[in-house]
């Protein structure tokens, strides 16, 4: 009865995001810039690190779709495997953040004594921006894509460990777990089988939002040259290469520009399609 | 309300402290030497021992964190070791550029985000609105570096209305000044305006189905008084959140922008101190950002004070 009840929740959502016309067309778009990331190897057409001094800073053209750039590379290629491999630190820095965020979240929000001590270090390290965190982390341990993945992850747990102790908090407080908890419950059944399944939903959300800021911010990084090191072709690393010749070259900042944007545009419309349809009365 | 605001501050001190915490482990459990980086690779063994011990390297961790700590206490944020000046001077000196751009840029993002809000809720469901909050989306997805880069592009060079890069301070003339930091003000600023139109928009929606907003319309009073007079001011309290938050992402934002507009800033200073291992650098700077963000907050928590008189008598709000 109980499963049957939450298939048609399920399906009542499904049914009215798929009625939102605007969430289709983008979310259409960056599923089509998504697969052709994953797929790279399979449909890139040259070698994303062949470089070919010949045909540097080549228009696009037939052979090169995006043009080439300042070493001869096919910057089409490039931003194919840049798209992958920003999809890769989006991924795993939300998971990683939702996976530490969870338990240390969960932690706070049953034990008194641990609250104090992780919410006053969530509350410090907030009020450090997230690029100087991340740069300031990078460079220290040194410039690879595990680092990046690693400091954003620590960048954006404190969002998730926030939103789970909130979560965590307001269901100790209730009858139910002050009964379980007299019958005898253990504190792990207590935070695993009743707080857990509760924070489940909030945190997708959160997770919407780590998974799309991180693709922004190790751009930005990359960019700066304090993200993926090159030659490994990143949307942002391709724009900082592409900084010195912008003013002749537009291809090697229009296409990947507009990659990033387009893809930032479908995760915030289906960000806000899902807020719309989980509190009907915001809208 | 007094209790409260002690304890706020009690709050914020222990904030401040976890934070220095946080920036001197960092800091200092990388491997670098300071005193190899400072001396070069060619430095005899000798003389980077005599440095280091002449920068105190060689005591504990903890000796070195609370000298850190009570010079800071003594307004002094320790000695650059690259640059030969006090680190005070030196955010002295790269403090202005960014905050008057933080400035510039929170003008023109209120100036933006705030009327456009409010259009967007008065023409709720008409064409208007819709683009409004289309452009809001879009201004949401474009990153602030990306926007800075196509607008070099389209009015740096074929245009030539603003210089490329650079900063001119004020006293070499306003006009110049404001130049400078039109773009870089904009390219922060622009991401920020979306939000707030965002923002402003779903509260004046919130405020706009209350009773009293429909008893104002019921007496008659005027779309302008309804809008400005009712609704705005009760819509206020997560506008001014969200404004205040965006001044202290300027000045996180500024590391990415003043890189690419080439401005002498805090963002500079700490990006540079950063790849040279600069710790006292990047300490202080980092520190100066993370108070700017909690002076940013308690401004938030007494402007609401001011514009919701609950709070003020109460401690809380509703």
């Amino acid at each position: 009865m109980k499963k049957s009840r939450k298939h048609s929740d399920r399906y009542f959502m499904v049914k009215s995001l798929m009625k939102n016309k605007l969430l289709l067309i983008f979310a259409g778009i960056t599923l089509i810039i998504a697969i052709a990331g994953i797929l790279a190897p399979v449909i890139a057409p040259c070698d994303p690190y062949l470089e070919e001094p010949v045909n540097r800073l080549m228009a696009p053209c037939k052979e090169h779709l995006f043009g080439t750039d300042i070493y001869g590379r096919d910057v089409f290629s490039r931003v194919l495997y840049g798209v992958r491999l920003s999809l890769l630190v989006g991924v795993m820095t939300a998971l990683i953040s939702t996976a530490v965020g969870i338990i240390l979240g969960l932690l706070a929000g049953y034990f008194r004594i641990m609250d104090a001590v992780i919410m006053r270090i969530c509350e410090a390290l907030s009020t450090i921006p997230v690029y100087l965190m991340a740069i300031t982390l990078i460079t220290l341990w040194g410039v690879s894509t595990k680092n990046v993945i690693i400091s954003m992850a620590i960048v954006y747990a404190p969002l998730v460990i926030t939103v789970t102790r909130g979560v965590a908090m307001s269901i100790r407080e209730q009858t139910y777990i002050e009964a379980i908890r007299a019958a005898g419950a253990s504190w792990s059944r207590i935070v695993f089988g009743h707080m857990l399944p509760n924070v489940i939903s909030p945190v997708i959300v959160q997770m919407t939002y780590i998974f799309a800021s991180a693709m922004l911010v190790e751009a930005a990084l990359s960019f700066l040259g304090a993200g993926i090191p090159l030659p490994e072709p990143s949307l942002g690393n391709i724009l900082n290469e592409a900084r010195n010749v912008i003013f002749s070259s537009w291809w090697l900042v229009v296409f990947p520009g507009l990659c990033l944007i387009f893809i930032m545009l479908g995760i915030n419309v289906l960000g806000d399609a899902i807020r719309d349809v989980l509190d009907p009365l915001s809208n | 309300m007094k209790k409260y605001f002690f304890k706020r501050l009690f709050y914020t001190i222990v904030t401040l402290l976890i934070v220095s915490v946080i920036l001197f482990v960092l800091t200092h459990c990388t491997g670098a030497d300071p005193a190899k980086l400072v001396l070069g690779i060619q430095a005899t063994p000798e003389a980077v021992e005599d440095l280091r011990e002449k920068m105190g390297l060689n005591d504990s961790l903890i000796v070195q964190y609370f000298r850190w700590l009570g010079d800071i206490l003594h307004g002094d944020l320790g000695t650059s070791y690259m640059k030969n000046k006090t680190v005070t001077e030196l955010l002295g000196e790269s403090f202005m550029p960014t905050f008057n751009i933080a400035i510039y840029a929170e003008i023109i993002s209120m100036c933006i985000g705030i009327p456009l809000g409010v259009l967007a809720a008065k023409y709720k469901g008409k064409s208007a609105s819709v683009a409004i909050s289309s452009v809001a989306l879009l201004g949401m997805s474009i990153p602030g570096f990306l926007l800075a880069l196509f607008m070099m592009m389209a009015f740096c060079v074929k245009l030539q209305w603003f210089p490329v890069a650079g900063y001119t301070p004020a006293m070499e003339g306003f006009l110049e000044h404001i130049r400078s930091m039109t773009l870089p003000a904009i390219a922060l600023g622009f991401p920020q305006a979306a939000l707030i139109t965002r923002t402003t928009n779903n509260a004046m929606l919130e405020v706009m189905n209350t009773e009293y907003i429909k008893t104002a319309k019921a007496k008659g009073a005027s779309e302008g008084a309804i809008l400005f007079k009712h609704a705005l001011r009760n819509a206020l309290i997560p506008i001014i959140t969200v404004c205040l938050q965006s001044f202290a992402v300027f000045f996180g934002g500024a590391v990415i922008i003043e890189q690419i507009f080439n401005i002498p800033g805090i963002g500079t200073l700490v990006f540079s101190s950063i790849s040279s291992r600069d710790y006292y650098v990047i300490q202080g700077a980092v520190l100066v950002i993370a108070l700017i963000y909690v002076v940013a907050n308690i401004l938030m928590d007494i402007l609401y004070g001011i514009v919701d008189p609950r709070i003020r008598i109460t401690g809380k709000s509703k």
